[in-house]
């Protein structure tokens, strides 16, 4: 009851930071001055007519409301007014669309990021000062300091280009599931996920070593379990208490890093789109895009508090 | 011992990068001999074999029709989905060989143009007397057709032209019939139809002569109305006077007095539109004002008033668009005076030029599309989905990703195909584009023969610039260094430098023009006036503007050379008989020359209290996106400026800050004055120089917003023609010399159909004129290098300005999709560097 009393307040604070956070964009992106293209022998006048026709110079205030109005009870979120592509489009068409190749890329990059990056971290941490763990600390300690835009164009100049292993853009269409088309994401998923497998197996070595010191494990021990036994049961569930979290964390990091990347693989993903809507002051592709990225953040906020009580049973709000 | 284990781990992974890097710099197979390609001529679209033209395209086309278009990027569906009524083509000499720089004009998809003009006088605003240049009709071919095989006639132009102008959609490429090359008759008054209070000039133009329309329509003229409508003097807004409110002349010290107070009283309560209503008083000072300072003609108090108009509502068949006598013949008619024909009744430049097409939409579709339920209303027509277009040219889209890909292929329907004209021509089945936006993804596709062209990046033009597979392709645009010129912005430490004429100067003096080509964009060419070698003044005869003598003469007096009294020039220390090697002394780099005009504006500034030794100068450059590519740039402007400086006082003050612009307003926020350096330039109507270089450079669109080009008088000799007024040492501004030029509304006179002789005297005084103010400083003049893949060739790499290199239309193959495939294969990663 307490954990449920929990999950509702918390729901109900994000709402309200989401309400917040997409007020502020609002109010921001309309405090620009309205974009109006024209050039020479181009009648300004009637380029401000047509805007003037869509609402653009009414107050912020109204033109909120009339947002918020729209989308409440049309669910019309907008159309496309210079978004190249999406001209006249409704906005949560094109989002709806583009939306698959950067879930994908994210959960394939979770996906093979997640149980390597573990791996190489368990293996550091049970072989801790031997070679094998200076060689995956190493390798972290690069990973981590150099930016996936830099693994994205090593990987598809080697991999792509000089040794023509995968494509170098991803392939057209958009049935997602065939064996080309996954080939085809791979250099980008690997550009997401060596970043990720970096900072798993950093954490993840951190965390056990400290576990494998507990007086815990030593008892572990001398109840007869084997060292596997030890490792797996005790140790390796205790630090995923923190570990876990930080999967969902990264998820959401990964999920806005890949904006470049879509770009260097040519994948037709929102986070290109949102870039776009920037760079042509499309209102209302930004503020869907913007409010998408904000929920997906809160979301994993929430996630991640929840999932503790799940992951270890000491951890429950309220609870005595 | 886990020391040691940490090095060799340290080695090891350091060796793997190492390995990489050095993997990643054998980019190119060096020593490799040239592939023996065989050029094979175009075999035509009969040939049955299959040929993919691959491309990419960093910005896919939005819209897919002429009625949104967005910008050049559209086009490259349009143009393949579209016909021509009338187009150019090579001309060809007596061998067969094309002859450079020539061109021919052909019926397309019209068969015919003929001047209707006597037969519709006395309709649609055509004078009863006019006998030549307002009406035209085209007579299309009666085998038109939509991809579908649907019959395509005048009518469906002219209901296309109807949504065009549709006051409902309010297509901001309407203008392009009333203020663009021409005006159809109504076509303003059909698009404004129903809009209230539209605050309307008292000042029209009928023809190319000084009206007003201050006079009620049954003639009588009032002070305060025009039908009744009250009459506004804009007094802290821009009026057709002056860019520059009232108020700033009275600031100014021109209205001094009552006179000034009135202004100032009235001042606060003005509209939304910084206009109050005409009052006696107000009128009083109007007229003393332009008696003062004004042009001395009748009512010119009229430049600074308007009144609210509301346009009655119109029927489209008072549009000068319409079907003529028979289902095929469309007819036109304009304001003013087009002339398409030549004398013999052929088919001029203008026919292709002015008339080479309408929009044209399938009707059942665009209904279909339609969305009445928003304001304006909104179509999807010709967006997002291949069933939301429909195709009457050579090619119909057949496939579109967005975000990804489209793929256009041979419409079978077109006319064209079976045509004489066009044998051995448009041998491309397919054309599929690509969306990259990272130029090194294109890049390494193309060298893996995935893509059939690509633009040369500046990170690797050395190195494929002599490349047997390279060309460059001018164009019109002249990319100029803009400096921020409103006054109000400028800050004391920062930017105020900048209002010193003899500080814009040393910055256009410290800049080495051909250094910066080298070093920032190596395929253009130092650039020293606004207008390139790509803008003809005499179409029919080839006559090129900067190639005159007066282009030339504008050079060498805008950039400090002396004209000698047996017309010889010197340039520097050197005196050249010859204009032309006068001009090619020019660089308008002189590092000497700017350090003294860097001292001379600290001595003015300093003197003036706007500049404190010690003072730092930071310039904001405006740009949308930090590259390596802006930053050689802003590390070039950075170099030039302190080789300027070195040695005066302000050495190593100056310092170049970026500015984050947005890409949609960054042009507003320059004339706002919100940076300092735009690097810009302006381009298009290659066939009209004088609008391109009066109204980018002295007319309203100007970037350089805060200077007044009524500040700047030329006194010029105008020769006139046979019936033609000639003046001496006429004095006018730069204004009403630009007006004058082009028979602008308010112009004193009209010099547009005057000698051509004359008319580029003045184009090169103006130009002169305008450089020296030094707020717009040329810089390179923008060509574009491109590879062309092994797999095609244009029909001829001469650049031609009508044709370019030929386009897909001419172009030809040295392999089939299926020899491209195991050549490729054969090859490996494809050499272009010989």
């Amino acid at each position: 009851m307490y954990m449920f009393k929990y999950i509702l307040k918390r729901i109900g604070l994000m709402i309200f930071t989401f309400c917040v956070i997409m007020l502020i964009c609002f109010v921001l992106i309309k405090l620009l001055p309205i974009p109006i293209s024209a050039g020479l022998g181009d009648d300004r006048e009637l380029i401000e007519a047509n805007l003037r026709a869509r609402g653009y110079y009414d107050p912020i205030m109204v033109q909120l409301w009339n947002y918020v109005k729209r989308i409440v009870t049309k669910g019309d979120f907008g159309i496309g007014v210079n978004m190249p592509g999406y001209i006249n489009q409704p906005v949560w068409d094109a989002f709806l669309t583009r939306l698959p190749p950067t879930i994908l890329i994210n959960i394939y990059s979770t996906i093979i990021g997640v149980p390597i990056g573990l791996g190489l971290g368990i293996l550091a941490a049970l072989k801790k000062n031997k070679w094998q763990d200076h060689v995956i600390s190493t390798g972290v300690m690069i990973l981590i300091a150099v930016p996936s835009i830099v693994y994205a164009f090593l990987i598809q100049y080697i991999f792509c280009f000089k040794l023509q292993l995968f494509p170098l853009m991803m392939a057209t269409g958009t049935n997602y599931f065939t064996g080309e088309m996954f080939l085809s994401m791979l250099p980008a998923v690997l550009s997401l996920c060596l970043g990720s497998i970096a900072g798993y197996a950093r954490f993840t070595r951190a965390e056990l070593t400290e576990v494998l010191t507990n007086d815990y494990m030593l008892l572990a021990r001398t109840k007869g379990l084997t060292r596997g036994q030890a490792t797996l049961r005790h140790a390796l569930r205790n630090s995923m208490v923190p570990i876990f979290p930080s999967i969902l964390s990264e998820f959401v990091a990964v999920l806005s890093g890949s904006m470049i990347i879509e770009n260097i693989f040519a994948i037709p993903g929102v986070g290109m789109l949102y870039l776009t809507s920037i760079q042509v002051l499309d209102y209302d592709f930004f503020l869907l895009l913007s409010g998408f990225y904000t929920l997906v953040g809160l979301l994993a906020g929430i996630v991640v508090d929840i999932s503790y009580g799940f992951i270890d049973p000491r951890i429950r709000m309220g609870a005595k | 011992m886990a020391k040691k284990w940490q090095k060799v781990a340290t080695v090891a992974t350091s060796a793997v990068l190492a390995c990489s890097l050095v993997v990643g710099m054998t980019a190119c197979n060096k020593g490799e001999q040239p592939y023996e390609i065989e050029k094979r001529a175009s075999t035509g679209w009969e040939d049955e074999r299959e040929y993919t033209y691959n491309t990419y395209t960093a910005q896919l086309p939005a819209v897919w029709t002429q009625l949104n278009t967005k910008d050049a990027a559209d086009m490259e569906i349009i143009s393949y989905i579209n016909s021509s009524f009338y187009e150019y083509d090579y001309a060809y000499d007596e061998n067969g060989e094309i002859v450079p720089g020539g061109f021919e004009v052909e019926y397309s998809a019209a068969t015919d143009l003929e001047d209707v003009t006597a037969k519709y006088a006395g309709r649609y605003g055509i004078p009863e007397d006019a006998t030549a240049g307002k009406a035209f009709a085209i007579t299309l071919r009666n085998d038109l057709k939509w991809d579908d095989g649907t019959p395509i006639h005048a009518e469906d132009f002219v209901y296309t032209m109807s949504q065009q102008l549709s006051p409902n959609y309010l297509f901001a490429e309407a203008s392009n019939y009333y203020s663009g090359n021409y005006i159809i008759h109504n076509a303003q008054n059909y698009v404004y139809q129903g809009q209230e209070n539209v605050p309307t000039s008292c000042m029209v133009v009928a023809g190319s002569q000084y009206q007003t329309v201050v006079a009620d329509s049954d003639g009588v003229l009032h002070r305060d109305t025009v039908d009744g409508a009250t009459i506004y003097v804009a007094l802290t807004a821009a009026s057709d006077w002056s860019t520059k409110p009232l108020t700033a002349y009275v600031q100014a010290g021109y209205i001094e007095g009552d006179d000034a107070d009135l202004i100032l009283s009235l001042a606060e309560e003005v509209n939304e539109d910084g206009a109050v209503p005409m009052t006696e008083e107000l009128q009083s000072v109007l007229d003393e004002f332009c008696r003062t300072y004004g042009g001395g003609y009748d009512n010119e108090w009229q430049e600074f008033c308007f009144y609210y108009y509301t346009y009655p509502k119109m029927d489209f068949s008072e549009v000068g668009f319409f079907v003529g006598e028979n289902e095929n013949e469309l007819v036109i008619v304009v304001d003013g005076a087009l002339y398409p024909l030549d004398e013999n009744g052929d088919l001029a430049y203008g026919a292709a030029y002015y008339l080479e097409s309408f929009p044209l939409v399938k009707r059942d579709l665009w209904e279909k599309l339609e969305n009445r339920t928003t304001t304006p209303w909104t179509n999807t027509y010709g967006t997002a989905k291949v069933e939301n277009i429909a195709s009457w040219g050579p090619y119909k889209l057949t496939e579109y990703q967005s975000g990804v890909t489209y793929t256009l292929e041979r419409n079978e329907e077109w006319y064209g195909y079976g045509l004489e004209q066009y044998a051995l021509q448009y041998q491309t089945d397919r054309i599929v584009t690509r969306y990259v936006a990272e130029w090194n993804t294109a890049w390494q596709s193309f060298q893996l023969g995935q893509f059939d062209g690509i633009s040369l990046d500046p990170t690797i033009i050395s190195d494929y610039r002599n490349s047997q597979r390279a060309y460059f392709t001018p164009s019109t645009a002249t990319a100029c260094l803009y400096l921020n010129s409103i006054e109000e912005t400028y800050e004391k430490g920062k930017n105020i430098m900048l209002k010193y004429d003899a500080f814009r100067e040393a910055i256009s003096l410290s800049l080495d023009r051909e250094d910066f080509c080298a070093q920032c964009s190596p395929s253009s060419l130092a650039s020293l006036g606004y207008l390139n070698d790509m803008y003809y003044y005499d179409v029919e005869h080839g006559g090129v503007y900067r190639e005159t003598d007066q282009a030339k003469t504008a050079i060498l007096k805008a950039y400090g050379a002396v004209e000698n009294e047996d017309g010889s020039w010197t340039v520097g220390s050197v005196t050249y008989d010859d204009i032309d090697e006068a001009e090619a002394a020019i660089t308008g780099y002189n590092v000497t020359l700017a350090r003294e005009k860097m001292t001379e504006a600290y001595e003015a500034a300093k003197a003036a209290g706007d500049y404190t030794d010690g003072d730092p100068i930071v310039l904001t450059y405006g740009i949308t996106e930090q590259s390596a590519s802006v930053e050689r740039q802003r590390t070039f402007y950075q170099n030039a400026f302190n080789a300027a400086t070195e040695g005066t006082p302000l050495e190593g003050k100056i310092t170049i800050e970026y500015f984050m612009m947005s890409d949609a307003n960054w042009d507003k926020e320059f004339m706002d004055g919100k940076y300092d350096i735009a690097s810009a330039g302006w381009q298009n109507a290659p066939f009209d120089p004088f609008y391109l270089l009066g109204s980018s450079q002295i007319g309203s669109d100007r970037f350089q917003k805060g200077w007044d080009p009524d500040t700047v008088t030329l006194t010029l000799d105008v020769k006139g023609g046979e019936g033609q007024q000639s003046f001496e040492d006429l004095t006018m501004t730069l204004t009403e010399w630009n007006e004058c030029l082009q028979a602008l509304s308010g112009c004193r006179y009209d010099f547009k159909n005057y000698p051509i002789e004359t008319k580029l005297e003045i184009l090169a005084a103006e130009e002169t004129a305008v450089l020296q103010t030094y707020w717009g400083i040329p810089v390179r003049s923008v060509y574009e290098g491109s590879l062309m893949s092994y797999k095609v060739d244009y029909i001829n790499y001469e650049y031609n300005t009508f044709m370019g290199y030929g386009g897909v239309r001419y172009m030809s193959y040295n392999f089939d999709d299926t020899e491209w495939a195991a050549f490729v294969a054969e090859k490996g990663t494809l050499n272009y560097t010989f």
